[in-house]
């Protein structure tokens, strides 16, 4: 059957590249908007770095900015930055090729998606022009604080920002329904769930989780402009600020942590989910091998995702909380550790063994795995309630959250990104720029976060804007701040070789063959590469086995692609394999 | 090849960064031990992972890297392992979380005899209320709180008339005396840290949190706000002084008198200002009131801009203001600054200095205090 | 939306459609669960007080349960547009009615800001509103697909179909809203909340 000229196919220019419904655009898309966006948060954190290694010696950043730089660089990167670039980018580029669909099932809905999360950047971006400001009160934005006058940005930038939360959201929702109807009414014949690629099975888990947690964050975005707007005293109770008292009486600022946690910590495994999957996938590409222990692999993921729910209050235990919560919250989040470290002992026994590239992407993948292992380790410190008492709050949590959740998500990105480009452009990204970024970005990483859980053991809080005359704190910590904040310039700075990168080689890398790196997954065996409008062609593929049928012995082949109808293969038993 | 070099490197100059680490936790001043024997075990397991699995992966590409005719050996899954693995991993969590949750839950129950005492955090100054005679607190609210009763005492309440109140940001404890913090805040969010006790816990308007600790060793000990509280959350500066029974008591008769006195606490914080003219006492006065109105928060002694503007060379220059005035900075400017705040704007900065009661001679103790710092030579003042 | 009713190798767009439905319910119920948990909690503090239930509030609960019971009817009638007229329409009758309800409380002095009861009446009931807004737009739509299908004598059964389950979800939502605003106790919500 001929493949029909679709309703939403593009006819010009501008129904191509802007209007488009077509999921790989839109990818494109999202994934522009959302580095664009965190070049912009880069830049805070090196603002922010400068104050913190060299106190005072740039006068233009002020404690008002300072804050403001916190706290944007904070939000940005959380949501706007790898929340977007997992789901809208990733999830949207990969679902439909991955699972053997012509596109999402609600085109419309996937594009409107978009065109409200570039609003929601926009209305956030709005806040640095209004006057005091973009809002200053920490990427938490705890009540009362965020919307009272001794916070900067209590005035419009608060505003701005929950309103651009609460489009995000209804963003999000619409990408969301999409990447989950599709994975489970979209895929092409043969693609049993069990088929599925790792990289969808975190994607999925990941908007499912994406889908229950982001209510609770509407919620509280809701109702805090209600008392900043209207007066209402949801959040805020009788105050005294700055002399004057005020009309506020009987609200729960923890009420606010509550609910911004309940979304919050799913949050962390909304950006690790995807990326756990995506490192699955280069590791067994690149390593010529099977992923080790599929099943436990995607048992692990939902599991994660289950458990993520019932640990939020461990951002909580020195809230003022009711302290019994403590021993429930300990021990489901020390528990959480197990699932996780299952995902870890299977990528190093999927290297063991193997037959190991070390290509770009595979760099990225075990950085990835490097750095996270750190991450995760150090929350073992924190999520047990008692050890968490003298470090939360200082730079141990900093160091923490940024190896674990900013670090090694965005190492999973690049690797993503360096192996899935030749899909998107039919060219190679260059070897050797990709070698030196990544060289940059690991060792630089490494160099910036580990001596930092130093000066949280030693008790420096974060959030500070200068550090001046506390007695506890010795010179050397100025010293070694400083040589942190060289080292994060570094960072930064190279990651300008990754852009140049990738704008030269949409033009000028080498062509890439259909195949690049010999990956057994449906979404290199498209008829056309870049593939097409409609992705198939004139059939859908039909799909014989999983996607991870590398090295099988018996075979002249390096790997069989899913297609393939060769009777051999290592797939798990059928009798183990779920419907 | 080069990364399993960088692996194993790393490894490496992790463990001697931390063993030649000049930088850890200060040390111990409080009964809360366990606290640090907890976190010695988790860094030696957490430790002993870190260095296994980076040195797993550096094996693994010295060994398995590609070469020609090397093809990868295809193996599913392998149950037997992945359960030993599964169990060592429960076992290394248990012993992690079972000493934790031991020493929680003796952190979240204070011994019926702990002194209890109340730290009160406002934007951004700290202040501490004792019981009187009666061993009680009175009762307070928000809505009590005024210029003349910055604590929100309720007049109502007897047990509150022989308080302790000490209007500054610094208390003291008896050394060997388990004591239960209460906790207040009237405006946002703070935290009460002081890193050699390890536990803390935030203070919550509209709520009275607590924690509880026997301080083991005397000294001088920084109070950190470690909650983001606003802009000048950085500078909220409070301290801690553990005496022995002796001193304690001399401490204490003295807060005592001072409240009878019924006049402002003005005990020196830092070493005042050397000599002893009228001029001279009167701006040593205002240096004590800008530490314990917690003026210095927002204002530092020098040139720098915090928060607000610097104070030193600040008297008789000539201060642009919002909206492109501008107006010379004397004594009348001063008063008008400090008695009805944000009336004028400096350009650049934000209006949100608070208004806090002042008598008019501790107001020209400021006054005196900042012209003070403007009329010697800045080379002798400026820190550093 | 997409045109996949022609090509056979298309994920049936209706199943499709009634997955991202159904999806889009459970979205807003864990969102109108977080509410009504923010509710629980705030409504054990000292300065809570009990609403005074608006009369008018029953006869919009009517109203929105004749719209379900029109737009049912649509969806099991596939040629007949008048019951889908009468869902529209009670639809807007509901929304009018709230607002006159919230213009009934505030004139007894209960606004937005004052006891945390009232800002949440207006809060719940606020959000409630908005999807019923979005309802009517998914209606409208529905609408103009029946002006164009007519023609061609199209069924539009599937959609009135999903428009009734909507409809129906709303009116359950809102009977949920009403037992927790006027019907329980806040002392038995909490229990049921694990309020702390």
């Amino acid at each position: 059957m001929a493949y029909p000229e679709q309703d939403h196919a593009p006819h010009s220019f501008w129904t191509r590249y802007v209007w488009s419904q077509d999921h790989k655009v839109i990818a494109v898309q999202y994934t522009i908007t959302a580095i664009a966006v965190g070049l912009v948060a880069l830049v805070l954190s090196n603002l922010m770095r400068l104050q913190i290694g060299f106190p005072g010696r740039f006068a233009f950043i002020d404690a008002n900015h300072y804050y403001q730089f916190v706290t944007m660089h904070g939000m940005i990167m959380v949501i706007y930055l790898l929340t977007a670039l997992f789901l809208g980018g990733f999830g949207n580029y990969l679902i439909p090729l991955m699972v053997g669909a012509r596109d999402m099932v609600f085109p419309f809905l996937n594009m409107l998606s978009y065109w409200m999360y570039l609003l929601a950047v926009l209305v956030l971006m709005g806040s640095f022009f209004v006057p005091g400001g973009p809002t200053g009160a920490g990427w938490t934005l705890y009540p009362p604080q965020a919307i009272l006058p001794g916070t900067p940005g209590s005035g419009g930038g608060i505003v701005l920002m929950l309103v651009s939360l609460a489009i995000f959201i209804v963003a999000a929702t619409m990408g969301g329904l999409n990447y989950v109807t599709t994975v489970l009414q979209a895929r092409t014949r043969g693609m049993t769930l069990m088929r599925l690629p790792l990289t969808v099975w975190g994607i999925l888990v990941a908007t499912i989780m994406a889908l229950l947690a982001f209510p609770a964050l509407f919620v509280s975005a809701v109702m805090m402009l209600f008392d900043r707007l209207l007066g209402t005293s949801f959040f805020m109770p009788a105050v005294v600020s700055m002399g004057q008292a005020l009309a506020y009486k009987g609200g729960s600022p923890i009420l606010f942590q509550h609910l911004f946690w309940f979304f919050g910590h799913p949050e962390v495994y909304i950006v690790a989910l995807p990326a756990f999957g995506i490192v699955s996938d280069l590791i067994s590409t690149h390593a010529r091998k099977n992923i080790f222990g599929y099943r436990m692999m995607v048992w692990a993921i939902v599991i994660i995702g289950v458990l993520s729910f019932v640990v939020w209050a461990h951002h909580m235990y020195v809230s003022g909380m009711n302290p019994w919560f403590g021993f429930f919250f300990a021990t489901t989040t020390l528990i959480i550790a197990v699932p996780t470290a299952i995902k870890v002992y299977n990528w190093l026994l999927t290297l063991w063994r193997g037959d190991i590239h070390l290509t770009v992407p595979m760099l990225f993948a075990i950085g990835f795995v490097s750095t996270f292992v750190i991450g995760g380790l150090t929350g073992l410190f924190l999520g047990n309630v008692s050890t968490d008492m003298p470090l939360s709050n200082t730079y141990f949590v900093v160091a923490h959250f940024h190896m674990v959740m900013g670090v090694s998500p965005i190492l999973a990105i690049f690797g993503g990104i360096y192996h899935w480009y030749p899909k998107v452009t039919g060219r190679l990204m260059n070897d050797t720029l990709g070698k030196l970024h990544f060289w940059v970005t690991f060792v630089g990483s490494y160099a910036i976060y580990f001596p930092m859980h130093y000066l949280g053991i030693l008790g420096m809080p974060r959030r500070y804007y200068a550090y001046d005359n506390y007695a506890f704190i010795p010179p050397s910590a100025q010293q070694l701040n400083a040589f942190i904040t060289v080292a994060a310039l570094i960072v930064g700075t190279f990651q300008l070789v990754f852009l140049y990168n990738l704008a030269r080689s949409a033009f000028n890398g080498l062509p890439s063959g259909p195949n690049p790196w010999g990956s057994a997954s449906l979404e290199w065996q498209t008829p056309e590469n870049p593939p097409g409008h409609g992705n198939w062609g004139s059939a859908l593929p039909e799909v014989h086995r999983w996607p991870y049928d590398y090295s099988v012995p018996g075979t002249s082949t390096d790997f069989l692609p899913q297609t393939s109808t060769s009777p051999l293969g290592c797939e798990a038993k059928p009798d183990r394999t779920a419907p | 090849m080069a990364l399993a070099i960088a692996l194993i490197a790393l490894v490496i100059s992790a463990v001697l960064f931390h063993v030649f680490s000049p930088w850890w936790y200060t040390p111990l001043a409080s009964n809360w031990a366990l606290i640090d024997t907890t976190l010695s075990i988790t860094l030696l397991i957490t430790g002993a992972v870190f260095i296994a699995v980076n040195i797993f992966i550096a094996w693994c590409i010295v060994r398995f890297r590609q070469r020609d005719g090397h093809r990868a050996t295809v193996q599913q899954d392998n149950r037997k392992l992945e359960h030993w693995l599964i169990g060592l991993t429960a076992l290394g969590i248990a012993a992690m979380l079972a000493p934790g949750l031991f020493v929680y839950a003796d952190l979240i129950h204070a011994p019926p005899k702990a002194a209890v005492i109340e730290a009160i955090g406002q934007q951004w100054q700290w202040r501490f209320r004792l019981p009187g005679p009666d061993g009680q607190l009175g009762s307070t609210d928000v809505r009590f709180i005024s210029p003349t009763n910055p604590f929100g005492l309720n007049p109502a309440d007897p047990r509150g008339q022989d308080d302790i109140l000490i209007n500054a940001p610094e208390v003291h404890l008896p050394v060997n005396q388990p004591v239960k913090i209460l906790l207040r805040s009237q405006d946002v969010l703070h935290d009460f840290f002081v890193q050699p006790f390890r536990t803390r816990m935030n203070m919550v308007p509209g709520m009275v949190t607590s924690f509880w600790l026997t301080p083991t060793r005397t000294g001088r000990y920084e109070i950190l706000c470690a909650q983001l509280c606003g802009v000048g959350h950085f500078n909220m500066r409070g301290y801690v002084v553990v005496d022995d029974e002796a001193a304690y008591q001399v401490w204490l008769d003295k807060q005592r008198v001072t409240l009878a006195s019924a006049t402002v606490n003005t005990r020196p914080l830092a070493p005042p200002i050397s000599g002893t003219s009228p001029v001279n006492a009167l701006a040593s006065q205002g240096q004590s009131l800008a530490q314990s109105k917690g003026c210095v928060a927002c204002h530092s002694p020098t040139t720098a801009a915090g928060v607000g503007p610097g104070w030193q060379g600040l008297y008789g220059k000539h201060e642009r203001l919002a909206g492109g005035a501008s107006a010379l900075v004397d004594d009348a400017y001063l008063r008008e600054a400090i008695t009805s705040p944000n009336s004028k704007r400096v350009e650049g900065f934000q209006p949100v200095m608070p208004k806090i009661e002042l008598n008019d001679q501790e107001v020209n103790a400021l006054i005196a205090y900042i012209k003070s710092l403007s009329a010697k030579p800045a080379a002798t003042t400026a820190r550093q | 939306m997409n045109d996949a009713t022609t090509r056979t190798d298309r994920p049936d767009p209706d199943a499709a459609a009634r997955l991202g439905l159904w999806v889009l319910l459970a979205v807003i119920t864990v969102l109108f669960l977080q509410f009504i948990q923010a509710y629980a909690v705030r409504s054990g503090s000292a300065d809570w007080l009990r609403l005074p239930e608006p009369a008018l509030l029953r006869w919009n609960t009517l109203a929105l349960l004749l719209a379900s019971v029109a737009l049912q009817s649509a969806a099991m009638r596939p040629h007949g547009t008048i019951p889908l007229w009468f869902g529209g329409l009670f639809g807007c009758a509901f929304l009018v009615g709230q607002l006159l309800a919230w213009q009934q409380l505030r004139s007894l002095g209960f606004g937005v800001a004052g006891n945390p009861a009232s800002s949440f009446f207006y809060l719940l009931t606020g959000m409630h509103g908005a999807h019923v807004l979005g309802g009517l737009l998914a209606w409208g739509l529905l609408m103009v697909r029946v002006r164009v299908r007519a023609r061609h004598g199209a069924d539009i059964a599937p959609g009135a179909r999903l428009c009734a389950r909507y409809w129906h979800f709303l009116l359950l939502v809102w009977l949920l809203l009403y037992g927790v605003l006027f019907l329980i106790p806040p002392a038995t919500l909490q229990v049921i909340c694990g309020g702390s």
